[in-house]
Formats: structure tokens, C-alpha cells, sequence
């Protein structure tokens, strides 16, 4: 199962932060996401770069993305700062 | 006489106790501007070569630019110049907060600090010059203690006992802001200088007053509305950053041995503001308001920049967000850069844990980490060899391939592994180990676009490019946060997953022969409100092109003054950690820095060995 980190705003909506979810690719793992969350609570204007082991997914398969039970998913938010 | 600027520096000889005013080279202020330019000319100048950074002749020069006092947003800093105790080279440090306006002021530009007084002294500055005043009463004292004690009404700027006792990475605090890296709180101590004060009336000359004011107003505005410095910077502070650098896998963890920690996520901004926010905190005449004031066990006090979560809290194992808010608030009143401790101490505790060098640290164990931070600033015991730096310590107990520095300032929090742009510009940084001087990280891994973060294509295009443009701004000086608006709001809504969006980023990855033209370009065209704030503050016509021949001009007169003291291009590099022990699952290697070194000095027009030829000095009219 792979681990997956949500931005604050959605592990609160989750009730948790992080969480280990059956899914075999990131397709899959975000919509099971979305499910548990529920359409209606899902963070309105979330627009953030999903990674898997810290590199984006546009630069893997995608959504397709294969997952194995040590792969972690995070979502990035754009950030700044110093 | 060129309109921002009173043309006016004062000359303080702390040994003599001769203060004389005199006039700004108006070459100079056309060359270099302000801040960070004037700040290095002036100690190019005022300095023989090889000289010690705590030799009594050493300068310590604090600068305003042409922006400065004028309310425009965000250019409200000075900088403080100086030889780095921790780096041997070229030491410019940015604060914040109200003091470079009073210093304006009081009519001044620059002041030129050299000499040591032969007991503790503070310097008042104001319209009829300087003055020096006893404080003997105030040695010892922390920087909270020392403002507080210090005349009301006056910009202040104090070290602590850390920069009394010489520690390496010791800051100059002003107000709750903090110019921290490089040591320059060390030289100061060395002078038995305890602080720096300044006030007046004097009124900056605008060239073009009305046509500033409108500009002032359209950058008010332009800034509030910008999804980063109007949403996400005033919302959540710098610790926006927390949980982006987590799932980029940049963050550093224990001493750079991993990118995150799945405990990462409870020094979260947003935990930051629900939890311990008071209020906002900000700089004279910002917007923005990115800085914290918190409440942690019944206690108000100034809450911690991602830095400082990032090096006193990941770095060092401490995942508690109310610890990693004391230990900056400590680190603070001390006189500390939370960044070079942060990484000191985490350098120490792989150490101790290797069996190389005795001590109580140990990650997680904030108790150990706090009564360091007290003997580091004081010299007590093994804090005396902490308070030599990560380098320093390397050298004497071994470890050098994990000592993460470069030229030996310590790394901010952003591991270049998931970087590599950021890589670069750490290796070629003329002050060390450095994020903010030119960012790069943002436009690879933490802003709203990202070109190829394990790429080196395009790269050493976007740093020379990025580093000459935070020269240039911080010769104005504005604060570089602005600089993270010059991203259209449009490209904050764009799903960073979709087709559309990699193929834009695709695009900007094979950029750099546009990128290329763009950075011989010498366009008159004012499109940026930097350019424009400077052509009416000064009434001279800058366009971008001049702005950014400016900042490159900053650069090689850095380089060069490295070069003078000994800076060669062998420590154009990054630890051995950095460079050799991925970080990211299927990769052999970390950061491929020889793979854009090369390049990069090509661009800037520097030879093999990192020199910049005569016929680059020349065309940028750098004077050797």
C-alpha cells in the first residue's frame, strides 16, 4: 500500500496525515482520495503538483503512474519565500 | 546631484574615535546604486588585501539605496558589508524592518565603520553626523534587552553576546529582523561596537516625486493582488514552504542525509498559523506582512521564518513547531544566524553519532540543542569549537564529504539534490551557501513552475540570470520577495499535472539560447516596476537591460574581491553528500555540478578557472 501525504488543508477534510491506501497507480490512489473526502469538501482552487518520491508526476506516466507499497505520493503546493 | 540618494557616507575610525563626513563618489552611485553594490565597491576600496576579518582595519560598511526611505513597498532594508569571518570572502548581510529608513534619514548613504574602540562603544547617527557613546552597561546584554535599553525613537541595529564573543555566524539584529548569514555580527563585536543607531528628517530627493508616488501606489496594489505576496506570504509567512520542500523531498533532514521526515508535516505553515499566530508582523512600509508574532506557552514572541523551521526543527530531528519557535527566538537574542547554527549543530550531531566528536547532541533532543546554543554564544566548552562553523569543525574532527557548506557558510533548507538549478547557484554564490541570491529553487521545485528540478538544461542560463537580477535589487535595495510577483497570477491556476502545463514547461527547459539573448540584451524598456521606481527616483532613464548590466556588474566586482583574498574557483563546489548520495529513488548520483559549471562560466564570461577576463571587466567598467 502507498503512502499517501495530503497539503494540511486536505489531511483535515481526511482527519489524518497521512494515510496508506490499496491503489495501483496515482489515478487510482486520487480518486480513492476524492471518494473519501467527498466531492462537495474537496479544497476548492487545490491546484497542486502530485509527486511520487518527490518527483512530479508529468515526469513519470502521468496519471498512470505505477504504485508500489514504499512509494509515497505528496501534493506540492506553489510556495516562496526565503 | 542624482535624485534617491543624499550623497553623503560617514567615515568612522572606532580607534581614533574620528567621525568625518564625506561625499558619495557619484561614479560609484551610478555603477553600483546602493546596498549591496555601494556596500561592495566601498569595501573593495577600503580594505588591503588579506586583510583579517577581525583585524581592526577591517571595514564594516552599512548601506541604503535609492529606494530607500521613499515608502515604496518592500524597500525598507539595508545591508551590512563586510569580510566573512566564516568564508574569507565577501560578506553582504540584508535586514529588514525600520532601521534603513532612519539611516537614510539622518543623511546619509553608507556608513564606513573601521578601527576597534578600546572599550564597548554604540554609534549614533544623525543629520549633524555621528557620535560615539559608552556601552559598557549594555555588553552582554541580548539583542531584545540591548534595543530596549538603547534611546527610543532611533533605527537600531545590536548584536548580541554571540557577536561580542566573535562566534563566526554571528548576526546584527534590528528591531525583530535579522541580517544574518556570513558573520558580520562577529566583525562588529570585534569592535567592541555593541550597536548602530540612526535618525533624522532629511527627506529623499526624488527626481520625478509624482510620477513615483503613482508607481508606488500601482506596486501597492499590483503586490496585494498577486497570488504569492497578496495570498500566500501574508497568509501563511515563509513557512509556506514546510510542506512543499517536504513533498519535493528537498527538505533537509538530519544533517542533509534524507529530504523529509513524516513529521515534516507538523512544523507546517498552516500549523503555524492556527495554532500560534498572534498577529502579523512586518517591515516598515510592506504590504506583504510575511513575518509572525506567535504565542508558544504563554509566551509572545516573534514566530520562525522556513529557515529557521527548516535548520532548527527538520534539520536537527525537533518536529515540535512551539520548540523550533524558542530555539529561533534564542538564536535571535543571542545574536545567532538560525541558518549557520542550524546547520552547525546538525553537522555536529552526525559527528557525535559517528563517534567523531563528543557531545550531548542528538537528534530530537532540544534540551541538548538549547544549552549548545547558550555555549555556543558564550564559548563555553565544545560551543567554542561550534561557534568556529561547520567547516571549521570538519576540518578538526574530519566528516568534510557531510560538512554542508560551500566556501563555508552553511546551506539554507532547500537540498539541491531536488534542485539542481539551486545547486549551481549555491557552488557559484559569491558569499557561500546561499538561497537568495537569485532563488533558483523557484523556478525548479517550489513556485508555480517548475523546469525540470533533475535537469541541467537551461540551467546555468536561469542562475546567471537570477543572480544578476537579486544583485541588482539588492542594490536598490529592495527585498527579493518581490521579485516572486514578476510570475503572472495566471500561472498559479494552471493544474501543474495537465498536458498543457508540461508542455510549457517542456518549452523553458530548451530556453537557453532565449534565455542567452536575453542576458546580452541591453533593451531600454522599463517592464518591471524595479526599473521603474529607479529611473524616477534618480532621473536616470534605466531600462531592464541597464538594470540587469547593473546586477552583473555587482557580481564580478564580488568575484573579483574574492578572487583578491583568495577565493578560487576550487571551491566552486558542493560537499561530497551533495554531489555523490541520492536522494531520489533510481538516481546513481545527487547534483551533476560539473555538467553546468563549464557552461555557466562561459556565460559570464569568466575563464576556465572561474576569472572574469579583462575584456568582461572592462565592458562592465569594473575598476581593479
Amino acid at each position: 500500500m502507498a503512502l499517501f501525504v495530503p497539503p494540511v488543508a486536505l489531511a483535515r477534510k481526511l482527519g489524518q496525515d497521512s494515510l496508506r491506501l490499496e491503489a495501483p497507480d496515482v489515478g487510482s490512489l486520487l480518486q480513492e482520495v476524492r471518494k473519501r473526502v467527498g466531492e462537495n469538501d474537496w479544497p476548492a482552487g487545490l491546484h497542486a503538483t502530485v509527486l511520487v518520491n518527490g518527483v512530479a508526476i508529468g515526469r513519470l506516466q502521468g496519471m498512470a503512474t505505477p504504485l508500489g507499497p514504499e512509494d509515497q505520493v505528496w501534493l506540492a503546493l506553489p510556495a516562496g519565500g526565503g | 546631484m542624482a535624485g534617491g540618494m543624499n550623497n553623503r557616507l560617514l567615515d568612522v575610525d572606532l580607534s581614533s574615535g574620528t567621525i568625518r563626513r564625506v561625499e558619495l563618489d557619484a561614479r560609484n552611485a551610478e555603477l553600483y546604486l546602493g546596498g549591496r553594490g555601494l556596500g561592495a565597491r566601498l569595501l573593495y576600496d577600503n580594505t588591503a588585501v588579506g586583510l583579517d576579518p577581525f583585524a581592526p582595519e577591517m571595514a564594516l560598511i552599512f548601506s541604503v539605496g535609492p529606494l530607500t526611505g521613499t515608502a515604496a513597498p518592500q524597500s525598507n532594508r539595508f545591508v551590512v558589508t563586510t569580510k566573512s569571518p566564516l568564508t574569507g570572502g565577501i560578506a553582504d548581510s540584508h535586514c529588514g524592518g525600520d532601521f534603513a529608513t532612519k539611516l537614510k534619514y539622518s543623511g546619509h548613504d553608507a556608513v564606513i565603520i573601521r578601527g576597534a574602540a578600546s572599550k564597548p562603544v554604540y554609534l549614533v547617527i544623525t543629520e549633524q553626523g555621528g557620535r560615539l557613546e559608552d556601552a559598557s552597561h549594555l555588553w552582554g546584554k541580548g539583542t531584545a534587552d540591548a534595543q530596549a535599553a538603547l534611546p527610543d525613537g532611533f533605527g537600531k541595529a545590536v548584536i548580541g553576546p554571540a557577536g561580542e564573543n566573535r562566534v563566526r555566524y554571528a548576526c546584527i539584529v534590528s528591531g525583530r529582523r535579522v541580517a544574518g548569514r556570513g558573520g558580520i555580527g562577529a566583525v562588529m563585536g570585534s569592535k567592541n561596537l555593541k550597536a548602530v543607531i540612526a535618525d533624522g528628517r532629511t527627506r529623499v530627493p526624488l527626481a520625478r516625486p509624482e510620477q513615483y508616488a503613482e508607481l508606488k501606489k500601482q506596486l501597492s496594489k499590483f503586490l496585494l493582488d498577486h497570488p504569492m505576496t497578496g495570498g500566500i506570504l501574508p497568509d501563511l509567512g515563509t513557512a509556506n514552504l514546510v510542506m512543499t520542500t517536504a513533498a519535493r523531498n528537498i527538505l533537509p533532514t538530519r544533517n542533509f542525509q534524507a529530504g523529509r521526515d513524516l513529521q515534516s508535516v507538523k512544523l507546517a505553515g498552516e500549523r503555524l498559523r492556527d495554532e500560534l499566530l498572534v498577529k502579523r508582523d512586518g517591515c516598515l512600509s510592506c504590504p506583504i506582512r510575511c513575518g509572525r508574532h506567535v504565542k508558544v506557552r504563554g509566551r509572545e514572541g516573534k514566530g520562525p521564518e522556513f529557515e529557521t523551521i527548516g535548520l532548527l526543527g527538520n534539520n536537527l530531528g525537533i518536529f515540535s513547531l512551539e520548540d523550533v519557535v524558542e530555539l529561533g527566538q534564542l538564536c535571535d537574542d543571542l545574536g545567532l544566524d538560525t541558518i549557520s547554527c542550524g546547520g552547525t549543530l546538525g553537522f555536529a550531531t552526525e559527528l557525535s553519532e559517528r563517534g567523531l566528536f563528543e557531545s550531548s547532541l542528538a537528534w530530537g533532543r532540544v534540551d541538548a540543542y538549547r544549552s549548545m546554543i547558550n555555549d555556543i554564544a558564550r564559548r563555553r566548552g565544545a560551543g567554542d569549537e561550534l561557534a568556529e562553523g561547520t567547516r571549521r569543525l570538519a576540518e578538526r574532527y574530519g566528516g568534510e564529504e557531510f560538512a554542508i557548506q560551500v566556501k563555508g557558510l552553511e546551506l539554507p533548507a532547500y537540498d539541491p539534490r531536488g534542485c539542481f538549478g539551486q545547486g549551481l547557484e549555491y557552488a557559484t554564490s559569491n558569499r557561500g551557501g546561499c538561497h537568495i541570491r537569485g532563488s533558483t529553487m523557484f523556478l525548479e521545485a517550489t513556485g508555480p513552475v517548475s523546469v525540470n528540478p533533475h535537469g541541467t538544461r537551461a540551467k546555468p542560463e536561469l542562475v546567471v540570470l537570477q543572480q544578476n537580477t537579486n544583485a541588482a535589487v539588492s542594490s536598490l535595495v529592495m527585498c527579493y520577495f518581490s521579485a516572486y510577483a514578476t510570475l503572472p497570477a495566471a500561472v498559479y491556476r494552471m493544474d501543474p499535472n495537465s498536458r498543457t502545463y508540461k508542455l510549457i514547461m517542456g518549452a523553458m527547459e530548451r530556453s537557453a539560447p532565449l534565455l542567452r539573448l536575453a542576458l546580452r540584451s541591453r533593451s531600454k524598456m522599463k517592464v518591471m516596476w524595479f526599473e521603474k521606481l529607479l529611473s524616477a527616483a534618480t532621473g536616470r532613464d534605466i531600462g531592464m537591460g541597464g538594470l540587469a548590466e547593473i546586477g552583473e556588474r555587482v557580481f564580478n566586482l564580488e568575484r573579483v574581491y574574492n578572487l583578491r583574498e583568495g577565493l578560487d574557483h576550487k571551491l566552486d563546489r558542493l560537499p561530497r553528500r551533495l554531489l555523490d548520495e541520492p536522494t531520489f529513488a533510481g538516481r546513481e548520483r545527487g547534483v551533476p555540478l560539473g555538467d553546468m559549471l563549464g557552461a555557466y562560466y562561459r556565460l559570464r564570461g569568466w575563464d576556465e578557472q572561474g576569472r572574469p577576463t579583462t575584456r568582461t571587466l572592462k565592458r562592465l567598467a569594473v575598476d581593479t
